[in-house]
């Protein structure tokens, strides 16, 4: 879809693509995000993630300046990585608008540290913030740490399963995935793993100057070894078939786990590499859905919900509107095929002009809610106005039903389905 | 209230049961079949929703605790009728008597919230144990000022329907006709059985306005006390949808030879014919020209919506089923569309319904009587429908059985009177016939159980 070119953007809706890559690399345990660029670049989305997941940030900076930025910058990476190179397992290098605009060469960067820091395993990736969102970003992180980290097959594991989720997988979902896999007597390695690094958990140590958790590199280097790849969003369909087509495992790829036929793949797919028949709980679950979907579809019957966000985040969120009945528009970040985008503004005069019940989207969309008098459903990146959103899990046969009771009372609880009063003038004549 | 005047309301003389000799007029419910709900609950739903008025219900916990304020009767303005207030009968009451308990709890009520009237309902308890609420109200009354109204409405007395007559038979007695409207008006309406469930009433003011037919009173809903209380000066009563509060229309004809007619605002034909013949009743041409104008126009309007939905919903069945007046008001909203109606439940309808039904429906319209679960389904099932239309407590007998479903009872959400209404109505049906939930929750599991 096309749409006329802005000059001016009002309330951003993308997040920048550096900052996606940041996030991936906090999924490695021990790694440290270091940004390439002005100290702003980082400490800007350091504010983000932070208000977002209630946890604090170990990203650092190359903190270029106008000499450096002058001189090409380069010093300043190797400066940095002296000074953080005794608290990290491994580090994840990302560019910023600057870098690139410097013209930095992180491919000879990338050879340069391995050769200066040998023993400090390192991917680079470049994101430039002018183009792509938090999601290119991600993706490309996890390209890049793929690249650098994992291994051939060497030892194969027939147990053993390789996760590659999205960015707008929580870290509760990605708890939940690994659950779900341990409970078919498998185990699973997620790539990259926030469940276990941004949770919001409280440690033994008081501070960690890297990721507390994540994947470790060492089953990052077993990845290879699993008997199965699968993969949750669209944005980790092409790495994950990749990896596995050069592993020589087979992929199964999910576009979300927001609907009740991709939950039942999932879960028959368990079925069938473990051997295992469904445990009882999994079909329990499945039976409320089902009674679930069937008491709160009232609420959706020709209500129109408008999703904002990325493309993983839209896709998700629209089919599960679209499962329950409900008529969902998908309004993406970035310009992104047949759907519309663009700003919040964009979006405000879309779910205007579409006469949107619900919006799904982040706290600016939830204030955009407000102003117009939706109902919303907070989700994505950022939540910064309510507690819970990194621990919530709308995926899988329980997290579904909750996804729907959620917006069935978020729908329940604005005005568009009450009445206005009306008061009879001639009515008000008999006193 | 005496045996003899219960005996007296039992005797509706307009009620068709009671022309055709039925021997199950009000019928008493049967023990370990009965379903709905008692005296008490007709009168207090019936009168409930006057909304400036506190409504007292003078009884153990278990009349009012359980269900206040859980009906979709809307109000404009005050309200006070959403608060429940009770006596809630210990066993000290019991066996002293609950009267003074009830006296200071009105003389408390009338203190702080100051309301144009107090409604006292009495239940089993109260009545058995002798509380004689109808000398109490009235010593509250001299004592305030305010009027206190008791409405006698024990729970064995009979059933709901029963309730909304001894309702009727309240204000009959006590308001109505105790005020006078400030400023006369040529043109003036009652519409009796009409509660404003999801704001249904205000869907079809406007209408009223533009033809300068004043609503002296919707009883009950949305409501105030003042307009009940004036009643009497309306040139016409339409009861609308309900014949439980006939023996309002039918009284006030006697008393003061006010004309009524049963109606309804479901479907834009039922309106279009309601808002008619009301103005034939008021018996002037320039306002029925006028009328007929504007049920012209507001049919035109929603033609195109209509179409639309009309080609959704082509040749679907449906199963009806819902008390009294409904059974017939929502099969022509429902034909009008191009349904078909399979079957319409009849357990609270009148002969005289039965006879509308059969002219919709054709002499062999299936009639479900009795509304249990299991035969709702069979039938369903049987004649291969694709939606049940009925009230809330067939909701989830419907959603566990995979069927789609559209309130149309008290507990619904939207308004589907007059010409949006019928629109709103078409829509949401196709809505739920279309609900991909259905179909899919039909589908076997991939893992067993359902």
């Amino acid at each position: 879809m096309k749409q006329p070119k802005k000059n001016v953007t009002v309330n951003p809706l993308r997040l920048s693509q550096p900052s996606g890559a940041a996030l991936a690399f906090l999924g490695i345990k021990g790694c440290i995000p270091l940004w390439h660029g002005v100290q702003g670049c980082t400490a800007f989305a350091k504010i983000l993630f932070i208000q977002h997941f209630r946890e604090p940030m170990p990203f650092q900076t190359t903190a270029l300046t106008q000499t450096s930025v002058v001189m090409g910058g380069e010093e300043n990476i190797f400066e940095a990585v002296e000074n953080i190179k005794k608290d990290a397992r491994c580090l994840g290098i990302l560019t910023t608008g600057v870098a690139e605009t410097n013209g930095a060469d992180m491919e000879r960067m990338a050879r340069e540290i391995s050769r200066k820091f040998p023993g400090l395993p390192t991917a680079v990736v470049n994101t430039p913030d002018f183009e792509g969102t938090l999601e290119t970003g991600w993706v490309k992180a996890c390209r890049s740490a793929l690249a650098s980290f994992a291994k051939k097959r060497a030892m194969p594991r027939k147990l053993q399963c390789a996760v590659f989720a999205g960015p707008y997988v929580t870290p509760g979902e990605v708890e939940w995935i690994s659950d779900a896999i341990v409970m078919y007597g498998l185990r699973s390695v997620i790539f990259p793993d926030l469940g276990d690094s941004l949770y919001g958990r409280l440690l033994k140590n008081d501070y960690y100057a890297c990721a507390s958790g994540g994947t470790t590199l060492e089953e990052i280097a077993t990845l290879a070894d699993s008997a199965f790849v699968i993969s949750i969003g669209s944005s980790m369909k092409e790495i994950a078939g990749k990896f596995a087509d050069g592993s020589g495992i087979p992929a199964e790829h999910f576009e979300h786990l927001s609907d009740v036929r991709e939950i039942d793949r999932f879960f028959t797919l368990l079925g069938e590499k473990s051997g295992i028949e469904a445990p009882m709980k999994i079909v329990r679950q499945r039976e409320h859905l089902m009674d679930a979907m069937l008491d709160a579809q009232f609420y959706f019957h020709g209500r129109t919900a408008c999703v904002a966000g990325d493309h993983d985040f839209i896709k998700r969120w629209g089919a599960a509107m679209e499962g329950i009945g409900a008529k969902a528009l998908r309004f993406s970040s970035i310009q992104d095929g047949e759907c519309p985008f663009g700003d919040l503004e964009n979006f405000k005069g879309f779910a205007e002009a579409n006469g949107a019940d619900l919006l799904i989207g982040n706290s600016h969309v939830a204030d955009l809610a407000d102003e117009t008098g939706r109902a919303v459903v907070r989700a994505g990146i950022p939540v910064y106005d309510r507690f819970g959103e990194t621990q919530s899990v709308r995926i899988g046969y329980e997290g579904l039903a909750k996804l729907y009771m959620d917006c069935a009372n978020a729908l329940m609880e604005r005005p568009p389905l009450r009445a206005v009063p009306y008061k009879s003038t001639l009515q008000e004549t008999l006193r | 209230m005496n045996l003899s005047a219960i005996r007296e309301l039992y005797k509706e003389p307009d009620c068709s049961h009671n022309a055709k000799k039925e021997a199950d007029a009000c019928p008493r419910p049967t023990p370990g079949k009965a379903a709905g709900g008692c005296s008490f609950d007709g009168a207090y739903i019936s009168l409930g929703p006057i909304a400036d008025c506190a409504h007292v219900v003078h009884g153990p916990s278990g009349c009012i605790a359980n269900t206040w304020n859980n009906r979709g009767s809307l109000s404009s303005g005050p309200s006070l009728f959403r608060t429940a207030f009770t006596t809630d009968l210990d066993n000290n009451d019991v066996v002293f008597g609950g009267e003074k308990k009830l006296f200071k709890a009105v003389r408390k009520i009338i203190d702080k919230h100051r309301p144009p009237a107090v409604f006292v309902y009495q239940t089993c308890v109260t009545a058995m144990i002798g509380d004689d609420i109808d000398a109490l109200c009235k010593a509250v009354s001299e004592k305030t000022g305010t009027p206190v109204i008791p409405v006698d409405s024990p729970g064995f007395t009979g059933t709901k329907n029963f309730g909304n007559r001894l309702a009727g038979d309240a204000v009959l007695r006590h308001v109505i006709g105790t005020m006078e409207p400030a400023t006369p008006h040529p043109f003036n309406v009652n519409l009796i059985g009409e509660f404003n469930i999801a704001g249904e009433l205000w869907a079809m003011l406007p209408y009223f306005d533009e033809l300068g037919i004043r609503l002296i009173c919707s009883l009950s809903g949305d409501a105030r006390y003042h307009q009940v209380a004036m009643m009497h000066r309306a040139q016409v009563n339409m009861m609308v949808c309900s014949r439980a509060l006939l023996n309002v229309a039918r009284s006030m004809k006697e008393k003061y030879g006010t004309p009524y007619f049963e109606g309804s605002f479901y479907g834009a034909d039922n309106t279009s014919r309601a808002l008619i013949k009301i103005a034939e009743l008021m018996g002037d041409p320039a306002l029925l020209g006028k009328t007929k104008q504007l049920c012209e126009r507001e049919k035109e309007r929603i033609a195109p919506s209509l179409e639309n939905l009309r080609a959704r919903l082509a040749g679907k069945k449906v199963l009806l089923y819902t008390g009294g007046v409904k059974s017939w008001s929502i099969v022509g909203a429902l034909q009008e569309l191009g349904m078909t109606v399979i079957a319409t439940g009849t357990r609270k309808s009148t002969e005289e319904d039965k006879e509308r039904i059969r002219g919709l429906m054709g002499d062999d319209a299936t009639m479900i009587s009795e509304g249990n679960p299991r035969k709702l389904l069979e039938v369903f099932r049987k004649q291969n429908a694709d939606i049940l239309m009925a009230g809330g407590r067939n909701q989830y007998t419907a959603l566990k059985a995979r069927i789609p479903f559209v309130d149309v009872n008290q507990e619904r959400h939207l308004p589907f009177t007059g010409f949006n209404g019928h629109v709103r109505l078409a829509g949401a049906v196709a809505d739920a016939i279309e609900n991909p939930v259905f179909a899919m929750t039909r589908e076997p599991s991939p893992f067993g159980g359902i």
